[in-house]
Formats: structure tokens, C-alpha cells, sequence
């Protein structure tokens, strides 16, 4: 029963973490030059599996674009950019060929639905409330490495304001 | 000499049977019509979670849900299967009959132990369905379930798959579906018909 109570416990301060961070706007999960990232997240997989979902905001604070070239983490084998589309009833994943764009001054926001990180291979498994590094490789910026904050499923995906009540 | 009475239904049948010709040939039809009665039973030989044969004897003399998908799909099936185990908690004992089946489109990958490990982290009321591609294939397309297995990048694959859930009546034919992203308040009151008595 400890166990119980600390891990609905656990839940509860991700779920108020989650709520504050709405309430404070984005969290910054990393900086450097002209590329900031937010809202870093990684939704924890059932146990045993192989792949995950990330999501993220990333801003291009240059007057040029940039263009994500490559993402590693030692916590998986591989990490590719997928596009989810609903085509009627359908649901469709496309990886993003040749990087993906960053236009100046527009962030680009992965969230559920459309663009996200699609970790595969995982070599670990995430256990929500932890932390897992990733490497994002810009064209022009050069690597960041930004920490993913692994949450559980009862936790909503951060949104930046701008797109809330959608 | 022009027959009407016999030219006109032939006509019919041959156009109907032109329409049926092509469904067939583009495989599954991607919408499902709420309203369409399926024939009950269409027969399949599968693999339950435990290694268990299963057949479509599973989806008679009680209401079931039935979701395609599959384990390394990152975002619709694990919510969608994490939203099934919710509504079966929140129907209680109303929804006690009530029996989900999630039925792998890729079994090639998804063997019984994987979904045995993967099911049991929503609830332990889904039953996974696995085995033979030609076996699943069929009971995907007499669903009128679209399954598309597409290539990425060295040599792996995804599937595209419809992500609604299947609404089968204790006499086995279709009563409905739940789209996704449906509320769940939409999708109660749809399940709570569906067990009514």
C-alpha cells in the first residue's frame, strides 16, 4: 500500500508541475545561440516497449533558417522525426525526409497529432519522473543537448499559449 | 427486342457487382458506415496473448470492442488502449459482459508474450489478438479495417491502420464505431447502448 500512496503521490506533484508549468508558460528545457528549446517532453511507454513519443518546441531566435539535422540519445538506437496525419479514420506515421525546417522567429511546435520525435530502439526503459538527454544537430547552430522530461500518461502534453484552446 | 423488366435488374446487378469488384480490388474501404450490419462470424483462427487459439466464437453471446493496431506505435494505440481500460472502469458493472479485443496489423512483429506484456500495462480485460498475416488480414478487411504496411528508412516499416473502434453487438454483427479523438462522453453513452440490456 506504500507503494500506492507514493506513487499517486509521485503522479500528483507531476500533475501539478504540469499545471504550473501551463499557468508560467514554457518551460525552457535548453539554450544556446540563437535556438532555444521548450516544453521538452517524452511520454512514458508501457514497460516493455520498444519505442516512444517526444514532443517539443523549438524557437529560431536568428534571421536565418536552421534545419534539425539529426537526433541522438544514448537512451535509444535511434531517433527520427515522424508525422502523424489522420486521413479520414485512417492513421498514416511519415518520417520527415531532409531535416526539418526551422524558420526565424516561428517556433515549431511537436505535439500529439502532428510532428513529434519517434524514439526507437530504446535501450532502457523510461520511467516517468526521470530524465533522458537528447542531442538535437542544427545545420547552422551546431548540437544542443536538451534534457527530456519522461511523464506519465495521466499527464497532459505542455502546449505553448498560443495554441491553447484549440 | 428490349425487355425492361428483366434488362433493368441485370443492369443493377451487373453495375453492383461491378462496385463490388472494385472494393474488393482496393481492399478495405477506408469509411466505415455506422449504420452498416456486418454478417456475424466471419470465421478466423488466431492467437490470443497466452499462445491460445482464438476464433471468432470469441465475439459471440456478449458486446466486444475491437481496435486494430500495434506495439510499436507510438501515440493513437497506446491512448487509445489507455482510454478502453478507463471507459471499462467507469461503465463498472454495467460493462461487466463487455470484452475488448486489440487485434495486432503487425503480427509479424507482435508475437503473443510482446502483446501479453503490452496489453497487461492497460488493463486486464484486453484480450490481443496475433498469429497468422493472412489470417489477420482477412479479419481486418471483413472489419473493414484499412491496413497498410509502409517502409521507412533502413529497412523498417510502420503500419497505417483505421484508428476507430469497432462496436460489435452480443450477436456479433457491427453496432457502431468511436472515432478517435471521440470525447469520452460520446464514447460512454455509445458503450452504455451498447450493453444496455
Amino acid at each position: 500500500m506504500i507503494v500506492n500512496i507514493r506513487t499517486s503521490f509521485h503522479r500528483a506533484i507531476l500533475a501539478a508541475v504540469a499545471a504550473f508549468s501551463v499557468l508560467l508558460g514554457p518551460v525552457i528545457a535548453a539554450e544556446t545561440g540563437d535556438i532555444v528549446v521548450e516544453n521538452a517532453v517524452i511520454r512514458a511507454p508501457v514497460p516493455t516497449a520498444s519505442v516512444a513519443a517526444g514532443y517539443l518546441t523549438i524557437i529560431n531566435r536568428a534571421d536565418q533558417d536552421d534545419r534539425v539535422m539529426s537526433i541522438d540519445t544514448p537512451s535509444a538506437e535511434r531517433v527520427e522525426i515522424h508525422e502523424m496525419v489522420m486521413d479520414g479514420d485512417v492513421m498514416k506515421m511519415r518520417p520527415v525526409a531532409g531535416g526539418l525546417a526551422i524558420a526565424a522567429g516561428e517556433p515549431l511546435e511537436l505535439k500529439p497529432g502532428g510532428l513529434h520525435l519517434m524514439i526507437m530502439g530504446l535501450t532502457a526503459p523510461l520511467v516517468a519522473g526521470e530524465t533522458v538527454m537528447v542531442r538535437l544537430t542544427f545545420e547552422t547552430s551546431g548540437a544542443i543537448d536538451v534534457p527530456f522530461a519522461i511523464i506519465d500518461r495521466t499527464t497532459a502534453i505542455p502546449v505553448r499559449n498560443e495554441t491553447m484552446g484549440n | 427486342m428490349f425487355r425492361p423488366r428483366i434488362v433493368v435488374p441485370i443492369l443493377t446487378l451487373v453495375l453492383l457487382l461491378c462496385v463490388a469488384a472494385v472494393i474488393v480490388w482496393r481492399g478495405a474501404p477506408v469509411s466505415v458506415p455506422v449504420a452498416a450490419v456486418e454478417k456475424p462470424g466471419t470465421a478466423f483462427a488466431l492467437l490470443d496473448q497466452d499462445g491460445a487459439r482464438i476464433t471468432e466464437a470469441a465475439l459471440e453471446g456478449h458486446p466486444s470492442l475491437l481496435f486494430f493496431g500495434f506495439t510499436q506505435c507510438p501515440e493513437v494505440c497506446p491512448s487509445t488502449l489507455y482510454e478502453i481500460s478507463g471507459w471499462l472502469d467507469a461503465l463498472g458493472d454495467d460493462g461487466k459482459s463487455l470484452r475488448a479485443f486489440f487485434v495486432s496489423v503487425d503480427p509479424e512483429r507482435d508475437t503473443p508474450d510482446l502483446l501479453k506484456d503490452y496489453v497487461s500495462s492497460f488493463s486486464d480485460r484486453i484480450t490481443a489478438i496475433t498469429g497468422d498475416p493472412d489470417e489477420i488480414a482477412k479479419l481486418a478487411a471483413a472489419w473493414h479495417i484499412f491496413v497498410k504496411k509502409v517502409p521507412t528508412d533502413g529497412g523498417d516499416y510502420t503500419v497505417d491502420h483505421t484508428a476507430s473502434i469497432i462496436l460489435v453487438g452480443a450477436d456479433g454483427r457491427m453496432e457502431g464505431t468511436i472515432g478517435y479523438g471521440e470525447s469520452d462522453e460520446a464514447a460512454l453513452a455509445k458503450l452504455r447502448r451498447l450493453v444496455a440490456p
